[in-house]
């Protein structure tokens, strides 16, 4: 028996292109609304892509007027929403300089995301600079007055699993009181619109947005990009307890394993995800068999969700049959380095509702993805244990088991 | 009022560090071979389009092998945990220009896996087939730092026998005028943490540890001073310099944030621990004596 302390997660925070709020976002996943649309941010006519999942707006934190807020960069704007937000719903945001409060966000690609944004505007801060600026965590850290380290992981789209691993790990080792962590993404820019299309990673289903994100589908043609942010804040559970705080879900395992493959291409040996897998239910002390839901990370291409679907027979064995396994990318499109800690929400949402959010868009499933799909409609049943998987370029597998409190 | 009044410290062992530099003559002989892997050379389609910090992190990784005091412990299950620091700038640059001229086609495809912060710790995976967990760290000024708490704390759980943190970046920065008079340098450090359970830890020449106390604060300690703690002091002088200059709160006193020094010599950076400070001036007053 593990002496490791309980963690869970006590707040949440987040920008998504579901919305802003907790209700509105989960009312509109189990409804199978879709958030993709057609890119209207910038001059996509010349894309291969031209579809996305777009965060329409961002929210004002309290304390900030909108001047000085709509002058940050989208992607600080949305990390000091989601940060404050996480710090508000936990009760915490009076008493945020009362603790060592750590910050592990996942960020793939921070300076690009910047630079290029300056470089559209005209600005030459990628080719003279003017002294470099602190990171986003450092800049929160500043902003929130926050007392405890900070951390930017990234292991691209399995980045809010190892946040949220980080984060784990610094509260059982006692380097903080409290912890946020999870995710920040704010890749739909011109270009990186057009490297992922011209990777042929993305859909050119342009005239049908909504229904182009199909993951499991016989008829998919790549993922769509999505943006966002998601930030839970995790605390021990006696500390919880002792403030009466509310309990979201307890952090049960993280699991993460390197396939050494191919910085972009699943590796056709599925042991390391299976043992990503098998290590997060281990470390939930949870047969993979007693699971009740899988938020899959099933992207919408045809070579990731067969190797999705083959690691998942042969975790779950017979029981593949009778656990249903979604894919929520096909409402919110693939969040890219925030998509885990999106899917991480989804889990705490079907605690909460206890329902399976759906795989909208899956008419025909591919007859290489035979697993208990939940086609279009939520599905209402008890679940107490879920497990996201999260596969990122660069060959990271992770897997988050939450379990009800 | 603070809520917890304690004291954590995490220690692990440094099995191999290695430190290398390269400039605009040097890298592209170190691009088309960074160096020999247990005797064999490296397959040159994985290194083709990858960034230059990756490049040169891979060579140093490579480097430290041959120093272990064992070069051929098992690193099947290793962690790697990359730090770049503003990866790609170069190449970035250049794609702006060309986008901007060109549309979307230009656009590279490469630029999506290998120009960003998880790149290094993925090619080094794949290169040298470590299936441990892989990720990026910081990515900007501080990185290091933070990558290697992040080490440190994943070999105390136990989700790792081992660690390499990674860290790569460019002194000056090359920025358009430097690039044009071809004066960039990039460095890459290499490290070769392993945990206090590890077979070899008997064998490690050195032993780091991470201290954090109940202020928030925390340090980064070595044992005593020798060449590795000298050759972080002079990374953390050379890469910190930027943060400094803009007043972040991790470089002022009384906010907190991590400290890289030796215990009993070297001081740098950032807000110790009053245990690291009272740690230092004892062993100042013993050497003293």
């Amino acid at each position: 028996m593990s002496d490791k302390p309980t963690i869970w997660m006590t707040g949440l925070g987040a920008v998504t292109p579901l919305g802003h709020n907790y209700d509105q976002i989960a009312d509109r996943l189990f409804a199978g609304e879709s958030g993709v649309s057609r890119v209207d941010t910038f001059d996509v006519s010349q894309h291969p892509s031209q579809i996305a999942a777009l965060v329409k707006d961002i929210p004002l934190p309290p304390g900030w007027c909108v001047a000085e807020f709509q002058a940050l960069p989208r992607i600080t704007q949305c990390a000091l929403w989601s940060t404050t937000q996480a710090l508000i719903d936990a009760g915490l945001w009076e008493r945020r300089h009362d603790h060592r409060l750590g910050l592990v966000l996942g960020i793939g690609a921070e300076w690009g995301i910047l630079w290029e944004d300056d470089f559209n505007r005209g600005g030459r801060q990628i080719h003279e600079g003017d002294g470099e600026s602190a990171s986003l965590v450092q800049q929160i850290r500043r902003l929130l007055n926050l007392h405890g380290p900070v951390h930017t992981v990234s292991a691209a789209c399995a980045s809010g699993n190892v946040a949220l691993s980080v984060a784990k790990k610094w509260l059982e080792q006692g380097w903080v009181d409290r912890c946020l962590a999870g995710a920040c993404d704010m890749t739909i820019t011109p270009m990186s619109l057009a490297g992922f299309g011209n990777l042929r990673a993305l859909s050119r289903r342009n005239d049908a947005p909504a229904a182009a994100s199909r993951p499991f589908d016989r008829d998919r043609d790549g993922f769509v990009a999505g943006e966002g942010s998601v930030v839970f804040l995790l605390e021990k559970a006696d500390d919880a307890r002792r403030r009466t705080a509310r309990c979201y879900a307890e952090v049960a395992g993280v699991g993460m394993r390197s396939d050494a493959f191919h910085m972009v291409i699943p590796s056709p040996d599925p042991a390391p995800a299976i043992m990503a897998m098998r290590r997060a239910c281990h470390e939930a002390r949870l047969d993979p068999a007693d699971l009740d839901y899988v938020n899959g990370h099933a992207t919408s291409t045809p070579v990731g969700d067969q190797a999705e679907t083959r690691v998942l027979h042969e975790v779950l064995g017979s029981a593949v049959d009778r656990i249903p396994v979604s894919s929520t990318k096909s409402m919110t499109g693939h969040m890219l380095t925030a998509a885990a800690a999106f899917e991480a929400l989804a889990c705490v949402m079907a605690l909460d509702r206890q329902a399976v959010p759906p795989t909208i868009n899956l008419d025909h499933p591919d007859p290489e993805c035979q697993l208990c799909h939940v086609p279009w409609t939520a599905q209402p049943r008890p679940i107490h244990t879920v497990a996201s998987n999260s596969f990122g370029f660069g060959g990271s597998n992770t897997c988050l088991v939450l379990r009800a409190a | 009022m603070r809520t917890t009044p304690q004291n954590a410290m995490s220690s692990c062992g440094l099995l191999a560090q290695a430190y290398l530099q390269a400039d605009p003559l040097s890298l592209p002989s170190i691009r088309k071979q960074p160096g020999l892997f247990r005797g064999k050379p490296l397959p040159g389609s994985i290194l083709k389009n990858v960034d230059d910090q990756t490049i040169l992190g891979l060579a140093a990784v490579l480097r430290a092998i041959e120093l272990m005091p064992d070069p051929n412990v098992d690193l099947t299950d290793w962690a790697i945990l990359g730090s770049p620091r503003f990866i790609a700038r170069m190449n970035l640059s250049e794609q702006f220009v060309k986008f901007k001229a060109e549309g979307a086609w230009s656009a590279s495809p490469h630029s999506i896996p290998h120009r960003c912060l998880h790149s290094t710790s993925g090619t080094i995976s794949q290169a040298l087939k470590i299936h441990g967990p892989n990720f990026g760290n910081g990515g900007g000024p501080g990185g290091y730092v933070e990558t290697i708490l992040s080490a440190v704390g994943l070999l105390q759980a136990g989700e790792a026998p081992g660690a390499w943190v990674v860290c790569a970046g460019f002194d000056p920065e090359p920025y358009r005028q430097v690039r044009s008079e071809n004066r960039w340098q990039l460095h890459a450090l290499a490290l070769a943490l392993i945990s206090a359970d590890h077979p070899e830890y008997a064998k490690a020449p050195w032993q780091l540890s991470v201290h954090v106390d109940s202020e928030g604060h925390g340090a980064i300690a070595f044992a005593e001073e020798d060449p590795l703690p000298r050759r972080l002091a002079e990374w953390h002088h050379r890469f910190m310099q930027p943060l400094s200059a803009v007043s972040s709160p991790m470089s002022e006193p009384g906010e907190g944030g991590f400290q890289i020094g030796v215990v009993g010599g070297i001081r740098l950076g950032w807000q110790p621990t009053k245990a690291f400070q009272a740690n230092a001036t004892s062993n100042r007053s013993n050497q003293a004596a």
